[in-house]
């Protein structure tokens, strides 16, 4: 079928194709308006990545600098380069522990036989994710802080206390964890989605040539999650360079700029803070790029393993 | 877009041109200037009157607050005529409580409509969230009528003069006698309202009640013996700490290290210091790094909440509040709000420490910041300069007028009850008052607390003690356009700095090498424009 | 249970043994008591009273007495319940239009051979690598008339990339036969879409609607920019600005003694603001807790 479409589609002309699809172009129409009109078209003010803007005198109004903005990024400065490492670090930290933490988790739900205690579960595990980071980072603080229930606890019982909070060398850790808690459950019904789309007489195929289960996760299972897995990861790639803006700004403070710094606290503390809506919006451009860069590569990577990816070749 | 005759038969020619064209059209006027200092300085303050209808109980002076110990009885209406013009008039400020009902849900906004004859639209914003709300407001053109202008904005001259207003004619000299309670807002805070050679704004004074220092839980010292504590150096200070931390009970003395507190024991500059003409930072004068040192020794003595540097200020509020803090280092406005949020019943008491010299003597007590924000009035409204001012008037009515108990406290038996003279807020009323109408104009604040005389009079004492040892910040009114510019970012990092090597994860070392970037980035650069400003100035 | 060589079968799935399942229902117990415990402590902390509150130095898991003070002073003056009404309707009819719209765009791009489905998809994927400015979007917004509109909130962000291409990846991962066959039987791309694609989907349209719900439940930022009166505020940035402002909700000028502590005003807000989902979830859960496919296919 996809063959045959493939080769009417190489025989006519463009505008004929586009006739032949109109009802498709019309499911289309809406929701691409919507991206252009609210996306790209207030990308074209991204100019001011090249401009000392000032809300006051406009965008037209504003001068031009060149790649000035652009210097908070690559003039080689230390701190730029301590945020990439940390940036750089976190990213893999999440890559390695948080993005696999919810299929594992929908592995594990899906594995229950009791549908009870996998709906209460899930829901009770789906929680956290409607606290805003304000509210974690405090909860962390008044559980695992110095003078937070679990350290008052062992106070009081004259036992020693635990240094979690505010301790620069966990940090990175206790970064993850505190992703890992918040949105865990959360994300994990997108694969529950995708358990729910596997055909459940492939398990009984398998079953009846006598597969363990460890075979039908193998043969079954993952092969049913593969794409949306490998979909989401690529996406996850294109955003590789933001590891969460308000989490570590609220916690910078306790742990200091050394090890908390990221790209996009380094912009905010050397461009918003001081009005400096260019360079907030050069260095969006560049992670931008950086995010295309990394999103065809990972296609291409997936293409040569022969999946699909996010789109075709 | 109708020009009302009012409009142009008044002073607002200027105005009504710009309405029409949108471009000014008097090249050559006093908005053309530059924003130097020596054209700034030329510019003839508004003259001081002070509004003598109302006698405090303790009266202040310019450093000092009036005191009252009680709300006036019978509080003269001063104001007859209503000062709006019939037309809604707009407003964007943030406030700094929750959001009140709308008006059409409000009492107390529809009152303040009522009684100002002009609907007032107000566009909030939280604190944090303004600076977004108001740059976008600004770059999208569409300013409301009254502007709250925060001093961290950026390049404040360049924006008035683009986007607000020039209120010299209106204001300069006698010319503000024309509204008495402007007229009544001490000289001082208006220099802080000069831009580009003009007025360009109202003040929202407050100076002596940002002025910060050490408050303490007196119940709670009480409790343990110790009565109206004044240690007379760093070291006694250090061990009043010691004495009011249990940690084992997960007690501790401070809310946070009190840095600012310890900087004035060593009297550092607050902010700058101008001598002979030459300028000086705190992050730079001498004694800088021993002020750092103390406050890493009593964050090492244990004496400091271990989560001071994570916790957010109304976790800080809390532990004050609960009694697991006893010291916390603030204002007078927040000693104000700890009655406010007291839950720990009668016995409850503040008060406030005086400074004493690091090893003894007497320390430097730092003058709080002057201004809260200046408010400017864009040069597109339609309503005349003179409605304007006269609203900003109006809300500048000070303590003891009934126009003040009015836009404080709002309607009787609504908004507060009566008992005796003093109003006692009812929940309606904290709910819909907070509508933001203190950062149009106000007065200077008075020191008062409905039915605890005793409050007003220790904060009343307290500043008679520090008011003649008062240091002032050299920078207030010179404009440095990079401070203004590049200010936030690097006291950012100093700041950030100052926490880590309280909290020990930086060597006190660390201090001397990043005072000197700090001058290379822009520091030094400060300081010229500042040295440049004030010689321009001095002369005249 | 005897263990017989040929085990129990679930639904084609053998039965795991007991040192398995015990270990699993371990990890699910430490996952969910490290959800429920600080759970416990919000929803207490809502409840306590305030000198309990401030003792404890935030967070409270055993209350002493129960009281509603928090929740009282929330619904006091009605800005709380009129922001719940916006957000209600603003989540409800975004909702519905955000699937309609994405779904429609997913359904296309998902067909093999559609002629203009490359471009119009790299359209789609890079608006997610690129975020724009606020104060460009400010214009634009500004531009379509929608300022101190409750549309504001809705059109802006009606379509999100994410979900779109998540969408297209489970339409694309249905059985082709299932359309084919549709299709040879002469039904029209709408039928199609309407009456085979959509009915699959009902796993993977749940969790995107729930995608959808939840972010326009959480939206703050837009209200904040474009809508000038508080009276059009969500829900969330009302009660954001409890949590943000940091203070209490009187000012310090005026005094009172009448109300709670910020903790628990902050912990209200969060069962407040939770609350109106944990009621949908359960009737979305189902969708995608169980398959959908079975009967489908062997048909």
């Amino acid at each position: 079928m996809l063959q045959r479409s493939k080769t009417r589609t190489q025989q006519l002309s463009l505008g004929r194709r586009l006739l032949r699809d109109r009802v498709l172009l019309l499911f289309a129409l809406p929701g691409t308006a919507l991206i252009v009109a609210f996306h790209y078209l207030p990308l074209l003010g991204n100019v001011i990545a090249f401009k000392d803007y000032q809300p006051f005198l406009g965008i037209g109004g504003s001068d031009w600098v060149g790649w000035e903005n652009f210097a908070v990024i690559f003039n080689g400065d230390p701190a730029f380069l301590r945020a990439l490492k940390n940036t750089l670090i976190l990213t893999s930290l999440q890559s390695v522990f948080v993005f696999p933490a919810p299929i594992l988790l929908a592995l594990l739900l899906n594995s229950l036989f009791s549908e009870r205690i996998k709906r209460i579960a899930q829901s009770i595990l789906y929680l956290p994710h409607f606290m805003s980071w304000v509210i974690v980072v405090a909860l962390f603080q008044q559980m695992l802080g110095g003078s937070g229930l679990l350290n008052n606890y062992l106070r009081s019982h004259d036992l020693a206390t635990l240094d979690i909070i505010g301790n620069s060398e966990l940090f990175h850790v206790l970064l993850t964890s505190q992703i890992i808690w918040k949105d865990t459950g959360w994300a994990t019904i997108l694969f529950l989605a995708a358990l729910s789309q596997i055909d459940s007489q492939l398990y009984e195929a398998t079953s009846v040539d006598g597969a363990s289960r460890m075979k039908q996760l193998w043969h079954v299972t993952l092969p049913g999650l593969r794409g949306i897995i490998i979909l989401l990861f690529i996406l996850r790639l294109g955003d590789s360079l933001t590891v969460g803006f308000e989490q570590i700004i609220l916690q910078q403070a306790a742990v200091g700029r050394d090890i908390s710094e990221v790209l996009d606290t380094y912009v905010y503390n050397n461009g918003v803070i001081a009005g400096a809506w260019g360079v907030a919006a050069a260095v969006g451009l560049v992670k931008g790029i950086v995010g295309v860069i990394l999103v065809l590569a990972a296609n291409k990577v997936a293409h040569i393993f022969g999946e699909q990816g996010v789109y075709s070749r | 877009m109708p020009v009302s005759r009012r409009t142009f038969l008044g002073g607002g020619l200027a105005a009504a041109a710009v309405a029409v064209t949108g471009t000014p059209l008097l090249a050559g006027c006093a908005s053309d200037k530059k924003n130097s200092a020596a054209v700034n300085a030329a510019v003839k303050l508004p003259t001081y009157q002070k509004y003598g209808a109302i006698k405090p109980d303790l009266p202040g002076n310019d450093a000092v607050l009036d005191a009252f110990l009680k709300y006036p009885a019978n509080p003269v209406k001063a104001i007859t005529d209503k000062p709006g013009d019939g037309q809604p008039i707009s407003f964007i400020t943030n406030i700094p409580g929750a959001i009140p009902p709308a008006a059409d849900n409000n009492q107390f906004w529809q009152a303040v409509n009522e009684r100002l004859g002009s609907e007032l639209q107000i566009s909030m914003a939280s604190n944090d969230e303004y600076p977004d709300k108001l740059a976008t407001r600004i770059a999208g053109g569409d300013l409301p009528d009254i502007i709250n202008i925060p001093p961290t904005t950026v390049q404040i001259p360049g924006l008035l003069k683009a986007k607000a207003m020039d209120l010299t004619e209106q204001l300069s000299g006698d010319g503000v006698l024309k509204y008495p309670f402007l007229a009544n807002i001490p000289t001082v805070y208006w220099k802080g309202c000069v831009f580009n050679g003009a007025i360009y704004g109202v003040p929202v004074p407050r100076g002596m009640s940002r002025t910060t220092l050490p408050l303490y839980r007196a119940d709670l010292l009480a409790a343990k013996g110790i009565k109206d504590p004044a240690p007379k150096n760093f070291e006694e200070f250090l061990a009043l700490a010691q004495e009011m931390t249990a940690a084992k009970e997960n007690k501790w003395a401070w809310t946070k290290p009190p840095l600012p507190y310890i900087r004035q024991m060593i009297g550092l500059p607050n902010q700058w210091k101008e001598e002979g003409g030459k300028f000086t930072s705190f992050y730079e004068a001498e004694g800088s790094s021993e002020a750092l040192e103390a406050g890493r020794k009593m964050v090492e003595a244990g004496v400091v909440n271990p989560d001071t540097f994570s916790a957010k200020a109304s976790a800080r509020k809390q532990w004050f509040n609960g009694g697991i803090a006893s010291f916390d280092i603030d204002s007078f406005v927040a000693w104000n709000q700890y009655y406010a949020d007291n839950t720990a019943g009668d016995a409850f008491s503040v008060n406030m420490l005086d400074v004493p010299g690091f090893d003894g003597g007497q320390g430097k007590p730092w003058m709080g910041s002057a201004l809260n924000n200046v408010t400017a009035f864009s040069k597109d409204s339609k309503h005349s300069v003179e409605t304007l001012l006269k609203i900003a008037n109006w809300m500048a009515a000070p303590f003891g007028t009934e126009e003040y108990l009015f836009r404080k406290y709002g309607l009787e038996g609504r908004h507060y009850t009566l008992n005796g003279t003093d109003p006692t807020p009812t929940k309606t009323g904290v709910v819909e008052t907070g509508i933001g109408l203190q950062y149009i104009s106000d007065s200077a604040l008075a020191l008062y607390w409905a039915g605890k005389p005793d409050v007003p009079q220790r904060q009343h004492a307290i500043q008679e003690k520090i008011a003649d040892r008062l240091v002032y910040d050299a920078s207030y009114g010179l404009y440095s356009e990079t401070l203004s510019k590049d200010g936030a970012r690097l006291t950012k990092q100093m700041t950030d700095l100052e926490n880590e090597i309280m909290s020990g994860n930086k060597p006190v070392s660390d201090w001397a090498p990043a005072v000197k970037n700090w001058l290379s980035s822009g520091g030094e650069k400060i300081r010229g424009e500042l040295q440049q400003a004030f010689t321009a100035t001095s002369g005249k | 249970m005897t263990r017989t060589v040929q085990r129990r079968l679930v639904n084609g799935v053998p039965m795991p043994g007991w040192p398995m399942r015990i270990f699993k229902g371990l990890v699910l117990l430490v996952f969910c008591a490290a959800v429920i415990v600080p759970f416990v402590g919000v929803i207490s902390t809502s409840v306590a009273p305030n000198k309990q509150i401030n003792e404890s130095g935030g967070l409270v898991l055993f209350p002493d007495s129960v009281n509603f003070n928090a929740y009282k002073s929330l619904f006091a003056g009605g800005v709380v319940t009129q922001a719940l009404f916006v957000s209600v309707f603003v989540t409800v009819v975004g909702t519905l239009l955000s699937l309609t719209v994405s779904c429609l765009l997913a359904y296309a791009l998902a067909r093999p051979g559609f002629s203009a489905g490359r471009p119009i998809l790299l359209v789609v994927l890079f608006s997610m690598l690129f975020s724009p400015g606020i104060i460009p979007t400010y214009l634009v917004v500004k531009g379509a008339g929608l300022l101190d509109s409750i549309w504001a909130l809705i059109v802006p962000t009606m379509v999100s990339a994410f979900n779109v291409i998540v969408l297209r990846a489970f339409f694309m991962n249905l059985p082709n036969e299932i359309t084919e066959s549709a299709r040879i039987d002469g039904a029209g791309e709408l039928k199609t879409f309407a009456y085979i694609v959509m009915p699959l989907s009902k796993a993977v349209l749940s969790v995107i609607g729930l995608f959808y719900a939840v972010a326009y439940w959480n939206a703050f930022f837009s209200a904040l920019l474009y809508l000038n009166d508080s009276k059009l505020w969500p829900l969330q940035l009302v009660l954001r600005t409890y949590v943000i402002n940091d203070t209490q909700l009187g000012s310090a000028e005026l005094g009172t003694e009448l109300l709670p502590p910020q903790a628990s005003i902050q912990m209200a807000i969060l069962v407040i603001s939770i609350v109106p989902i944990l009621l949908v979830y359960p009737f979305l859960q189902r969708h995608f807790a169980k398959g959908v496919l079975t009967g489908a296919v062997k048909g």
